[in-house]
């Protein structure tokens, strides 16, 4: 399927030129090339539709088809990274519930009875702290086999393009309590159970950043994926749409396209006040 | 790898949120990380928007600086869609401006979107040649 549309010299070049040309030309308008720039204004000011300006619609259709495909693993990816931070603000609920044993662990050594007179009951919020990081450890593994397990320290790769060329990489940190180098429970002194505490603590700072991490990776990449959306509705337009062969007629368009947006100038500002200001620095 | 970028006397730069003016010798900056840069002669000021390409230009330099980009899809969005019903010649440089948009390289989107000022120059001339021709 081919269709025909007007030309100008940049048009030219971007389909022609030196840059990295539109893939998928078709062998005939490649070689109709033209060889240098006085040939091309020369056509851009006579010629509406010729051999060398024919531009296979397939381009645009491949083009299209590929954001399709992008968008299927930013869909999947994006899911992936959503399953993860939700996981991983599941792990930071049982770590801080291992971090209120401690509490109390402290409280209860602190009592006159101390160790000696409690030993039963720490024994259990000992029991209890385990028992806390071991429900991170089996929530972990279930995440296991279903793709890049983050909480796991797998790294999940985001790519934009189809060679890879651009990517983001979202590395994971292994979250289970042997990741996290938790020391096991020991809650017969203050000594030892400020020792708890301190995994506690560190184990809470490395899931809050990996969860932020993740959140802002995935923000990222739905930014790109609603751009992609839209990007591929525009090709798709814009192939129906490239029938229209006059160059005279699309000026005219363009010039009452200006006309009219001129003519309604009044409408709020195209940047934001931050930016507006940051532009005003020069 | 830095960009190595060579600044004349009392040229400015924007990296980041930050406007860089340098002093009156010429300077050579190393700049490694992710923030935007845009020289000088890159930066369009919203008033100087006075086309529909230009407005998209204006709109994907917006894009670049902002932390979140997703906020100016829409408007350029509405402009895309205006510019490629007018003027379908000029769906290739948007399929190429959005391409460079998806892989993040903002700034290689702008130079993408200069081309497509320049095919919408020579078209608006066309119009004004053809109004001189028609009124000798």
């Amino acid at each position: 399927m081919t269709a025909q549309i007007p030309t100008s010299s940049t048009l030219m070049s971007r389909l022609f030129g030196p840059k990295d040309g539109v893939s998928g030309l078709s062998g005939a308008a490649q070689t109709a090339a033209p060889s240098d720039k006085t040939a091309v204004k020369a056509q851009t000011a006579t010629t509406i539709s010729s051999d060398s300006t024919v531009i296979t619609v397939t381009t645009l259709t491949q083009k299209a088809q590929n954001i399709e495909k992008l968008l299927g693993n930013l869909e999947r990816n994006i899911a992936t990274l959503q399953v993860a931070r939700d996981a991983i603000s599941e792990v930071i609920g049982n770590i801080e519930e291992a971090g209120g044993l401690t509490i109390r662990a402290r409280d209860t050594l602190k009592t006159p009875a101390g160790f000696e007179g409690n030993k039963d009951r720490l024994a259990e919020l000992e029991k209890r702290y385990a028992a806390a990081l071991e429900k991170n450890d089996v929530l972990i593994k279930k995440l296991s086999g279903t793709g890049a397990n983050l909480l796991a320290g797998d790294t999940l790769v985001t790519k934009f393009d189809d060679l890879g060329h651009s990517k983001l990489e979202t590395q994971g940190y292994n979250l289970t309590a042997k990741g996290l180098e938790f020391r096991t429970p020991d809650f017969s002194s203050l000594f030892t159970v400020q020792d708890s505490r301190i995994d506690v603590m560190n184990g809470i700072d490395i899931a809050v950043t990996l969860r932020h991490q993740v959140t802002s990776d995935m923000m990222l990449i739905q930014t790109r994926q609603e751009f992609s959306q839209n990007a591929m509705a525009s090709l798709n337009a814009g192939l129906d749409k490239i029938e229209l062969k006059d160059l005279g007629d699309e000026a005219a368009n363009l010039l009452a396209l200006q006309i009219r947006h001129q003519l309604s100038e009044s409408v709020e500002p195209l940047a934001s006040e931050a930016q507006q200001s940051l532009l005003k620095q020069f | 790898m830095a960009l190595i970028i060579d600044l004349k006397p009392g040229e400015k730069i924007l990296i980041g949120t930050a406007v860089i003016t340098n002093d009156n010798q010429r300077t050579r900056l190393h700049i490694s990380g992710e923030a935007p840069i845009l020289r000088e002669k890159d930066v369009m000021q919203e008033e100087e928007a006075d086309t529909p390409c230009k407005k998209v230009y204006f709109l994907v330099q917006c894009m670049y600086l902002a932390r979140n980009p997703r906020e100016y899809h829409p408007k350029y969005f509405e402009f895309l869609k205006a510019i490629q019903t007018a003027a379908p010649s000029t769906a290739v440089f948007f399929m190429r401006i959005n391409e460079q948009i998806i892989e993040g390289h903002y700034y290689k989107a702008l130079r993408e979107a200069k081309d497509l000022i320049g095919h919408e120059k020579e078209l608006l001339d066309h119009v004004q040649t053809e109004k001189i021709k028609s009124t000798t």
